[in-house]
């Protein structure tokens, strides 16, 4: 089976069956990557991403206007007004969304990069770039809630105003996502067995 | 050669591929997840569901979602409208994003999809078929109305609180085209589409 594993690639793009010789697929004509300088593509993108993240959960995220009052609140300080004020199921789907996935997604890609030749735990990395495939987008969940918040409530006496945090967060999550498109996950034990 | 080996997604291992008898589900032998199933007539109900999906979608972008009272002040929800607000006030980036995200991607796949079945369904113009079915392939890992949907949601649970909220036409439709589209990409896949296109080759 590692003979014959190693002469065939699955293209990403149609899951076309193809030869290792192969360049492009032979159905959809898309290139086939099955070499390891996807690596340097995925961390790029993966740290344009980290360096957004700071900003993003620095600089306020957004501000209300209500009568004669304003105030700025940062993704965290949201959080926390959602918890004090008993939306439990809210508060913990933006803290997983916003917070804590987008931080464990850093950790678990950094870790598939740098071990992505490493012959250990091979099943462990499939399912964690997997969970990195699934949950990615979802961080957009923020950026998406602030849009239908100022688009909604845009009163003379009542309005929501998008902060620059929320520009932030965005390129935050456009960079992971790429991050982990690049990332050929067929090569996560290519070369063992 | 390659056409009787199909490479598992889930472990990359090669297996032999076999037609299946109705109800029937191909397996990996090595991990044992699914490979394929036993499907007829993709192309006509994909055909099918996405002529529908398409009204919907264009009820949802252009009609009103909610129509919402808060202190005496009312207005509707309506995604299109809201794009071309936060646009007008100078969110560009974020406007654009939801304009193709949620807007244009989704439509272009739905259109897509719904030309690539048809032109399956009649055997026709074979090239212009794959040009499709690479213009779903790409674009689909963009398409965010889920996610959208769920934040539309999540902005109406904070202002059940201290707003008047009435769901319309549009959430309907939105929920009805997100139900198509979900059966479309997520069960019956692009993977299907390229099978296919591959036998009528």
């Amino acid at each position: 089976m590692g003979n014959i594993r190693k002469k065939y690639v699955r293209c990403i793009h149609c899951g076309a069956t193809n030869t290792a010789f192969d360049e492009y697929c032979k159905r959809c004509s898309l290139k086939i990557k099955t070499d390891y300088s996807f690596i340097y593509t995925s961390l790029a993108f993966l740290i344009t991403a980290v360096i957004f993240y700071f900003p993003a959960n620095i600089y306020p995220i957004l501000q209300t206007n209500k009568f004669f009052l304003t105030y700025t609140s940062t993704i965290i300080g949201g959080i926390f007004e959602l918890w004090k004020s008993g939306d439990y199921p809210i508060a913990i789907i933006v803290f997983l969304a916003s917070v804590l996935i987008p931080f464990l997604k850093f950790v678990i890609l950094f870790y598939l990069i740098i071990s992505v030749k490493s012959c250990k735990n091979i099943k462990l990395k499939r399912k964690l770039y997997k969970f990195i495939e699934i949950s990615g987008p979802w961080s957009l969940l923020d950026v998406f809630v602030v849009f239908v918040m100022a688009s909604i409530i845009h009163f003379q006496y009542i309005s929501i105003i998008p902060q620059k945090a929320v520009l932030y967060f965005l390129l935050m999550v456009i960079f992971t996502i790429l991050s982990a498109m690049s990332f050929d996950e067929r090569m996560i034990g290519a070369n063992c067995e | 050669m390659t056409k009787n080996i199909i490479v598992c997604p889930h472990c990359e291992s090669p297996n032999i591929k076999r037609a299946l008898n109705p109800n029937e589900v191909a397996v990996c032998a090595k991990c044992g997840k699914v490979l394929y199933k036993y499907e007829s007539n993709i192309e006509l109900k994909i055909f099918s569901l996405v002529l529908s999906g398409v009204i919907f979608f264009i009820i949802a972008m252009f009609f009103p979602i909610i129509k919402i009272n808060i202190i005496g002040y009312e207005d509707s929800f309506r995604i299109f409208n809201a794009i071309l607000f936060l646009f007008n006030k100078g969110y560009i980036i974020i406007s654009l994003f939801v304009l193709f995200s949620v807007f244009l991607f989704p439509f272009i796949c739905a259109v897509a999809y719904f030309m690539s079945s048809f032109l399956l369904l009649v055997k026709f113009n074979k090239s212009f078929v794959k040009k499709l079915l690479i213009l779903i392939t790409i674009m689909k890992d963009w398409c965010f109305l889920d996610i959208f949907f769920i934040a539309i949601l999540v902005s109406l649970i904070k202002m059940f609180s201290y707003a008047d909220i009435i769901f319309d036409i549009g959430f309907i439709a939105y929920i009805l085209f997100l139900s198509i589209m979900f059966y479309i990409v997520k069960i019956i896949g692009v993977h299907s589409l390229w099978e296919i296109y591959e036998k009528n080759m």
